[in-house]
C-alpha cells in the first residue's frame, strides 16, 4: 500500500511551521523523523492532506547545557540521543533509553519530539523524561511558547496535551549528579516495537551510604507512564537492601492498572512490574556504588 | 479531506551511488519506489512499508535509513547509497565477499539492506562481538538462514577489513 496524495512543505523557520500548520488544519501534519508517522500513511491509517516538513528548521536542532538543565531540541535524533558524550556524561539515563528504542535505521531519523508526540504506549524516552523531572516547551502560532512537565505532557496512549496547531519545540531536562546510579528494565514481546511493560530507576546514595535520591518510573501498567513517588519516598533514607527494594517493587507493582486478556492481563503485567522494578533498583544501585568509587 | 484533483509533481536532484539523478515526482513518492522504480536500482527490496523488516535500508549521507519511510522529496540535495553502490559481481565489496563466503545468505532478499548496516556498522565497531554483531542484525527480519552464518560473515567480514588497513 502506498500513501494517498499530499500537499507538501518544507519551512526553514519555526514561525513559517506553525504558520503552514495554522493555516491547514484540520488536516495538516508535521513530519519529523517520519518513523512512527510515515508506517501510519504507508498503511493509510491516516491520510493528511498536507504534510509540513520541519526537518529544515535549524533552530529546533539543538543541544546544550543552561543552568544545570539539557536543553534538547525536538529535532534531534534518537541516534545522537543515544551516543552523545554530552548526554552520557550529563543524563546516562537518557542515553540508555534512546539506545533502546528500535534500531540504528530507525533513529537515525526518528526524533526525541517526535516521540514524544506520538506518546506510543510502552515509549522508553517519555518512561525516562519522566523519571528525570523533563518538561517540554511548546509553541502555537502567535503566542508566547509554554512549557508543560512531561507529567502532564501524556494524556492516554497516542493523546498528549499538544493542540492541533502546536509544536513541541524543545525539552529541558535536569543533569544527574555524577554519583547517581540509572537503569531501565524492559518487558519485551518479540524485538519490534516499545516494550509492554517497562521501569526507569535512578538512585543516589548519600555520604553514610543510605539512599540520598530516588527516581522510579513504569509504562505500559496505565494509560500514561506513572511516576511513582510513594515508593520514590519509600526509598529514600533507607539503607539500600535487596529486601527494601523487593518490597518498594511490590508496593509499584500494586499500581498496575490496565492489562488486556491478549498481549498481557493485569496480575501478569504485576509481576512483571516487580521484577522489572527489582531488578532496575538494584541495577541503579550497583551502577551507583561504582560512581561513587570512580569520583 | 482537501485533496487535490491532479497531484502536483516536483523535479528533485539528488546524488545516487555518487551520480546525480534528475526525477520528477509527487510529493507522496517514497524515496524506496524512486530508487527501484525510477532509477531501476532493484537492489533495495520492499519488504513491509513500515520500516520493521529492514529490507529496504540504504545510506543517507552515510547514515542507515529506511528508505520505505522517506518520501523521495525529502532526499533532494542529499547522497543516497545502495546497495549497488557498495559493489558490483566483478569487484564486490568484502562485506559482500564475507557474505558469499560464509553462506550468510540464501534467498537474499533481506541481504542487500544486511550488509548496507553491516557496512555502516564496522565503521563504528571495527572489532565486534558476536553479541554486538547480534544486536546490529536484529533490525533485519531473516526467514532463511538463522542468523547464524550471517554472524560469521560479519566476524570474517571485520577480520579482512582490520587487517587490509
Amino acid at each position: 500500500m502506498k500513501p494517498a496524495a499530499f500537499a507538501y512543505v518544507a519551512p526553514q523557520t519555526l514561525d513559517e511551521a506553525l504558520a503552514q500548520l495554522a493555516e491547514h488544519q484540520p488536516d495538516a501534519r508535521i513530519l519529523a523523523g517520519g518513523q512512527s508517522l510515515v508506517p501510519l500513511m504507508n498503511l493509510r491509517t491516516v491520510t493528511p492532506a498536507m504534510l509540513v516538513d520541519i526537518n529544515g528548521v535549524a533552530e529546533l536542532d539543538v543541544l546544550r547545557v543552561e543552568d544545570g538543565h539539557l536543553v534538547l531540541g525536538a529535532l534531534i535524533r534518537q541516534q545522537r540521543l543515544a551516543t552523545s558524550e554530552l548526554i552520557e556524561e550529563r543524563c546516562p539515563l537518557l542515553a540508555e533509553a534512546a539506545r533502546r528504542v528500535a534500531f540504528p535505521a530507525i533513529r537515525s531519523r526518528g526524533t526525541l519530539g517526535g516521540n514524544l508526540a506520538h506518546a506510543e504506549p510502552g515509549a522508553q524516552l517519555s518512561l525516562v523524561l519522566l523519571a528525570l523531572d523533563a518538561a517540554v516547551t511548546i509553541a502555537g502560532p502567535g503566542r508566547r511558547p509554554r512549557t508543560v512537565p512531561v507529567a502532564a505532557f501524556h494524556r492516554g496512549p497516542f493523546v498528549t496535551a499538544l493542540a492541533a496547531d502546536e509544536l513541541l519545540v524543545e525539552v529541558h531536562v535536569p543533569t544527574l549528579a555524577p554519583i547517581a546510579g540509572c537503569a531501565v528494565q524492559e518487558y519485551r514481546r518479540g524485538h519490534t516495537g516499545p516494550p509492554l511493560v517497562a521501569v526507569a530507576a535512578v538512585l543516589e546514595l548519600a555520604d553514610d551510604g543510605t539512599i540520598g535520591l530516588a527516581r522510579l518510573s513504569v509504562t505500559g501498567v496505565a494509560e500514561v507512564p506513572l511516576r511513582l513517588r510513594v515508593e520514590e519516598a519509600d526509598l529514600v533514607g533507607n539503607a539500600p537492601t535487596g529486601a527494601l527494594f523487593d518490597a518498594v517493587a511490590q508496593r509499584a507493582a500494586a499500581q498496575v492498572r490496565r492489562g488486556d486478556a491478549v498481549l498481557a492481563d493485569v496480575p501478569l503485567r504485576q509481576r512483571i512490574t516487580h521484577a522489572l522494578a527489582a531488578r532496575a533498583l538494584a541495577e541503579s544501585h550497583h551502577q551507583a556504588l561504582q560512581r561513587r568509587r570512580n569520583v | 479531506m482537501m485533496a487535490e484533483e491532479r497531484p502536483v509533481k516536483r523535479a528533485i536532484e539528488l546524488t545516487v551511488n555518487g551520480n546525480p539523478a534528475t526525477v520528477t515526482v509527487e510529493s507522496r513518492r517514497l524515496l524506496l519506489d524512486l530508487l527501484r522504480d525510477d532509477l531501476g536500482l532493484t537492489g533495495t527490496h520492499e519488504g513491509c512499508d513500515s520500516g520493521v523488516c529492514g529490507a529496504c535500508t540504504i545510506l543517507l549521507d552515510g547514515e542507515p535509513v529506511r528508505a520505505c519511510l522517506l518520501f523521495a522529496v525529502q532526499a533532494a540535495g542529499h547522497r543516497v547509497t545502495t546497495i549497488e553502490g557498495l559493489g558490483t559481481e566483478e569487484h564486490l565489496h568484502p562485506v559482500q565477499a564475507a557474505f558469499r563466503a560464509e553462506h550468510g545468505l540464501q534467498c537474499g532478499f533481506c541481504t542487500p539492506g544486511v550488509v548496507i548496516t553491516v557496512v555502516h556498522f564496522l565503521q563504528t565497531h571495527p572489532q565486534p562481538t558476536r553479541a554486538e554483531i547480534r544486536e546490529a542484525l536484529a533490525g533485519h527480519l531473516c526467514r532463511c538462514t538463522g542468523y547464524q552464518f550471517m554472524v560469521n560473515a560479519v566476524e570474517r567480514a571485520a577480520a579482512r577489513m582490520g587487517s587490509s588497513t
